[in-house]
């Protein structure tokens, strides 16, 4: 463990005690604890990180899931986490409690799984083979909604354990190159998708809750298309979403001249900011970054950000490079974590993350992807 | 505000407007195409021009500049007297000349655009050099019109003032300037440049205009975007004195009125014009125009 400024940074090996798998596992804060979910076999596993004990500790599932003071199990993720993530909270009208669900990707005939009374992991199967594997899940005004995982579609569901879903609203997205669907919001009662698009640039949409009108909130990767054709990174926070996106995706090294990823800012009207990135025209006039600072923080071969995370006033990121950043209102500050990892070890420790404790006892994770 | 701003394009990328245009704004200073870049001194420079290139009118656009802000006109005869002028300061820096220049036009900053500056990376170098704190506005244009018109330049139908070289593929050309334009944008500061597609300023002047000038840090009311969308009323707007006729794009000096456009690309992956490439530099056309934003 180091320390810079107040600040301490460690890294985390998974969740004691459970097999983590990137697929399938998620990480949120919630009360002031951190809980990782993860599967392990045919179980669920929670796990809670524990501040004295500087550790993580297994967490019950028997007596429900993770929830707030309120009671308010269903916003867990998709509202107070620090990421979306393949586990969301869901109750029907006929269940009794909520249930975890989650995404079984092997399975075709069965995309979703959930948690059963005994906190086994049981597959659903679904009507008609649909949805197809399940890229995100959110529980909104009463149903599951569900995105493909390979197709930008998504799928709704009052009822997950009866199998049956039916189409979310979805505009024809594919046919203008969109590829997937990266990441599904709640915003202001409204359901926000961010689509990664390799042609043009990523894009987000907005509809209300019954996905029925869907407009455009941004195109063309924020007009830097395609240096913007994916998403790698979003946390919301205080209805401000903050997402990074850059060219790249899953391969660090991919060829071509290399540009830096970008960090954008929606407020709570959908207006757009960049936050580091590039200075560019637009249709909704210029745009130049507000941190000053230039794309991947003036590093071009720094292609993407691997997480994201945000407390009352600081955002931290972390970046392919291994790189850790502290950015408040007017300032943008490197943590000094290199000597914490071996240069090689960032991607073979798919599943574990970075833990970033503020000197306020405020938490963060950026999970390395 | 920057001292120095400077249009870094191709030819045949409507700098010529773009100039133009910028260059009518009050607190800007456009001037036709000075190419100073190409060598350190002067002598050098006129020996690039006139024995290297055998092309004189590359020094048009600097004749003509300095005509104009030593005797408020050009004439046969002013451009005589920038000529021997310029004859007494043989072994001034293109340096110094370029300041020279600034302190002519002060406080209205000059605005400069010479597509040959890049074409070659040396050149783009010593702009650096010369000019760390200018501002850098890269400007597109489709790649296939862009290749057409610059065929008429290299095929010599079309007195230009430039010269390129017969023998280079236009889209070569077209590859090479905005290769070496990216690898040099990609080193400065942000916001020391900015991209802009040609087509998108012309289409909607009123749009982008005001968003170049906010970058600049300069006005942006109405009466200023006014003035920058009458590129005519340039001296420079039209064809010079016999002895200087050109210093600029041959079509913007006979026809320099800034024209409602609306422009229509063309496929870039079902050009004819690009089908008909080398695989080695097709790729490269597809892969420049997707990277500047020229997508279906």
């Amino acid at each position: 463990m180091s320390s810079n400024q107040g600040t301490t940074l460690q890294p985390l090996q998974g969740a004691a005690g459970t097999t983590v798998s990137p697929d399938h596992n998620d990480y949120f804060v919630l009360g002031g604890h951190i809980y990782c979910l993860s599967t392990k076999g045919e179980t669920f596993v929670s796990d809670r990180w524990d501040i004295r004990l500087d550790t993580w500790v297994p967490f019950d599932l028997s007596n429900g899931a993770p929830h707030d003071e309120a009671g308010r199990v269903s916003a867990a993720v998709d509202q107070s986490s620090t990421q979306s993530g393949p586990f969301a909270y869901h109750q029907g009208a006929k269940d009794t409690h909520p249930i975890i669900y989650t995404s079984a990707l092997a399975s075709r005939e069965a995309p979703l799984a959930f948690m059963d009374a005994d906190g086994r992991f049981r597959r659903q199967p679904t009507h008609n083979g649909r949805p197809g594997p399940l890229g995100q899940l959110l529980h909104s005004a009463g149903r599951l909604i569900a995105a493909e995982r390979d197709v930008p579609r998504l799928w709704a569901s009052p009822e997950p354990l009866n199998g049956e879903w039916i189409s979310f609203g979805n505009p024809d997205w594919e046919s203008h190159g969109a590829m997937r669907i990266s990441h599904v919001l709640a915003h202001q009662g409204q359901i926000q998708v961010v689509l990664d698009n390799p042609d043009t640039g990523f894009e987000i949409w907005q509809s209300d809750d019954e996905g029925t009108n869907w407009v455009p909130v941004v195109l063309n990767g924020a007009y830097r298309y395609r240096r913007n054709a994916f998403v790698t990174a979003v946390t919301v926070h205080q209805g401000y979403r903050f997402l990074a996106a850059s060219s790249v995706n899953a391969d660090p090294f991919a060829s071509g001249r290399t540009v830096g990823f970008e960090l954008l800012v929606l407020g709570p009207s959908n207006r757009w900011d960049v936050l580091i990135g590039d200075c560019r025209c637009t249709p909704d006039g210029l745009r130049a970054p507000l941190l000053a600072r230039g794309p991947g923080l003036d590093h071009t071969d720094d292609h993407r950000v691997v997480g994201l995370g945000c407390t009352a006033d600081t955002l931290y990121l972390l970046t392919t490079h291994r790189r850790v950043w502290r950015l408040t209102e007017n300032e943008v500050e490197r943590l000094s974590i290199d000597n914490d990892l071996a240069p090689a070890s960032l991607l073979e420790r798919k599943g574990s993350v970075w833990l970033v404790l503020g000197s306020d006892g405020s938490m963060s994770l950026q999970p390395l992807s | 505000m920057s001292q120095s701003f400077v249009i870094l394009s191709p030819p045949r990328s409507f700098s010529s407007v773009a100039c133009g245009m910028l260059g009518q704004h009050p607190q800007l200073y456009g001037v036709p195409e000075l190419s100073l870049f190409v060598a350190d001194t002067v002598d050098l420079w006129f020996n690039h021009h006139t024995r290297r290139l055998k092309r004189p009118q590359g020094t048009h656009g600097l004749l003509r500049t300095l005509a104009q802000l030593h005797e408020g006109e050009q004439t046969e005869s002013s451009i005589q007297r920038a000529w021997q002028w310029l004859a007494q300061r043989r072994d001034w820096s293109t340096a110094r000349l370029w300041s020279y220049l600034e302190g002519r036009v002060a406080p209205r900053i000059l605005v400069d655009k010479s597509p040959m500056t890049v074409l070659n990376a040396d050149f783009i170098e010593r702009l650096y050099r010369y000019l760390p704190d200018a501002q850098f506005l890269h400007l597109t244009r489709h790649p296939v019109p862009t290749a057409k018109s610059l065929a008429e330049i290299l095929s010599g139908s079309e007195d230009s003032g430039r010269r390129v070289g017969r023998d280079v593929n236009p889209f070569e050309l077209w590859c090479r300037a905005h290769g070496n334009i990216l690898d040099f944008c990609s080193v400065l500061p942000t916001g020391q440049s900015l991209r802009l597609r040609g087509e998108r300023l012309l289409e909607e002047p009123d749009l982008y205009l005001p968003q170049i000038c906010q970058w600049l840090g300069i006005r942006d009311d109405a009466s200023a975007i006014a003035a920058t969308k009458h590129p005519e009323l340039s001296p420079y707007a039209c064809i010079g004195p016999p002895n200087a006729r050109l210093g600029n794009d041959n079509k913007f000096l006979t026809a320099p009125e800034l024209r409602p456009a609306r422009f229509k690309d063309p496929s870039v992956a079902q050009s004819s014009e690009i089908l008909a490439l080398e695989p080695e530099l097709r790729a490269r056309v597809l892969s420049l125009a997707a990277e500047l934003d020229y997508v279906e």
